[in-house]
C-alpha cells in the first residue's frame, strides 16, 4: 500500500481479543473509557504530523519494539490501566492489541510484542 | 487484517460489545476537545511540557495534569497562561442558543467582519515590505473572491430554509460584481471567480 500523506490515522481492532476487552470494560468501566479517550488524543497528535516518539504525554509510554501503552488519567481511585497499541506509519493505523492492569502487564506486554513480531516484523 | 476504523468510539464500543460504551467514549472525546487542541498547539510549537511549565512558572506536573484530563477539569486561568506561554492569542466565541436564529446569524456575520479586521492588524505588521505586501494583495484577492462565492452560497442556503421577500434581499457584492461585468459586456464574470479558487 502506498502511504498517502493526507490520509488520516485510523484504528484497527483486528488483532485484539474481544473477550479481553469485554471483560476489562465490565470490571473497570471508567478506566476503559479514559484509555480510549486518551488514545484519541494520540491519534489527533499523529495526524498533526508527529511521530509516537515525539509525543511527551503523561499517559503515554513506550514498552519497546514499537509497542506503546496508553494509560487512564484523571479517574478518581482508578485501577492502573494500560491499553496496548502499535502505530503502523505505513498505513497510518493504530492497531489495538490488548488492555489490562498493572498486575497483568508482564503477560500483556509479552503477548502484544509477540503479535507485533508475527504480524509486522515478518514483512521487513 | 480488518479494515481501518476512523471513530475511536466505534472501535471502543465494538471491542466492548456494548453500544453504551460507544456513547460514553464519544462524550469523553467531546469533552476533551480543548485539551486536545492545547496539546496540538504545543506540539506545533515544538515545546515540551517542561518548557511550557517554565514559561508559565509552574511545575511540569501541572501541565501533565492539564493535558491528561478533559475540558471540564481545566481552570480558565491555566488555559490563558498555557496559550500565552506558547505565544498564542486566544479569542472567545460565545453563542447564546436561546437567541432567535436571525440574531445568531447576524452575530456570525459580525464575527466574520471581526476576523477580516484582524487581517488588517496583521497587514500593518508587514507594512513596507514590498514582496510580502504583494503576496498579501494576491492572497487577499483570492481569499476575498472565494469568500464571496462561499458567502453567496451560504446565503442561498439560508434563503432555501427561510423566507425572505425580494424587497428585503440585499444586493450581494458578488451579484453587484456580476451586474457590473454584464454591463461592461463581459462574457462571463463568474469564470474569473472560479479561476481564482
Amino acid at each position: 500500500m502506498v502511504p498517502n500523506e493526507r490520509e488520516t490515522w485510523g484504528f484497527s481492532d483486528g488483532l485484539a481479543s474481544g473477550n479481553q476487552f469485554k471483560h476489562f470494560r465490565k470490571k473497570h468501566p471508567r478506566e476503559y473509557v479514559s484509555c480510549f479517550a486518551n488514545l484519541e488524543k494520540v491519534r489527533f497528535f499523529l495526524g498533526e504530523g508527529h511521530t509516537m516518539g515525539q509525543l511527551s504525554l503523561g499517559f503515554l509510554g513506550s514498552e519497546g519494539e514499537g509497542l506503546w501503552r496508553v494509560g487512564q488519567s484523571r479517574v478518581p481511585h482508578a485501577k492502573e490501566s494500560r491499553l496496548y497499541v502499535f502505530a503502523d506509519e505505513e498505513t497510518r493505523t493504530l492497531h489495538i492489541l490488548g488492555i489490562g492492569t498493572k498486575e497483568t502487564q508482564a503477560r500483556d506486554i509479552k503477548e502484544a510484542k509477540e503479535t507485533i513480531r508475527k504480524t509486522f516484523r515478518k514483512k521487513e | 487484517m480488518s479494515k481501518k476504523i476512523m471513530s475511536i468510539s466505534e472501535v471502543a464500543g465494538r471491542l466492548a460489545g456494548d453500544p453504551e460504551t460507544e456513547k460514553e467514549v464519544e462524550e469523553e472525546v467531546r469533552n476533551s476537545r480543548l485539551v486536545t487542541a492545547l496539546i496540538a498547539l504545543r506540539a506545533r510549537k515544538g515545546m515540551s511540557q517542561k518548557q511550557v511549565a517554565d514559561a508559565m512558572g509552574c511545575d511540569p506536573s501541572k501541565i501533565s495534569k492539564m493535558e491528561s484530563g478533559n475540558d471540564l477539569n481545566l481552570r480558565w486561568g491555566d488555559v490563558l497562561a498555557y496559550v500565552r506561554s506558547l505565544g498564542i492569542n486566544m479569542s472567545l466565541c460565545l453563542d447564546d442558543s436561546t437567541l432567535p436564529a436571525a440574531v445568531r446569524i447576524k452575530q456570525c456575520v459580525m464575527q466574520i467582519h471581526d476576523l477580516l479586521q484582524g487581517l488588517v492588524e496583521i497587514a500593518k505588521q508587514v507594512k513596507g515590505e514590498a514582496e510580502i505586501t504583494d503576496k498579501i494583495h494576491q492572497f487577499y484577492g483570492e481569499v476575498l473572491l472565494n469568500f464571496l462565492l462561499r458567502f453567496d452560497s451560504g446565503y442561498q442556503d439560508l434563503l432555501s430554509v427561510i423566507r425572505v421577500s425580494d424587497s428585503e434581499k440585499p444586493s450581494l457584492p458578488a451579484e453587484r460584481h456580476e451586474a457590473v461585468g454584464a454591463e461592461r459586456g463581459s462574457a462571463n464574470t463568474d469564470r474569473g471567480l472560479v479561476e481564482a479558487r
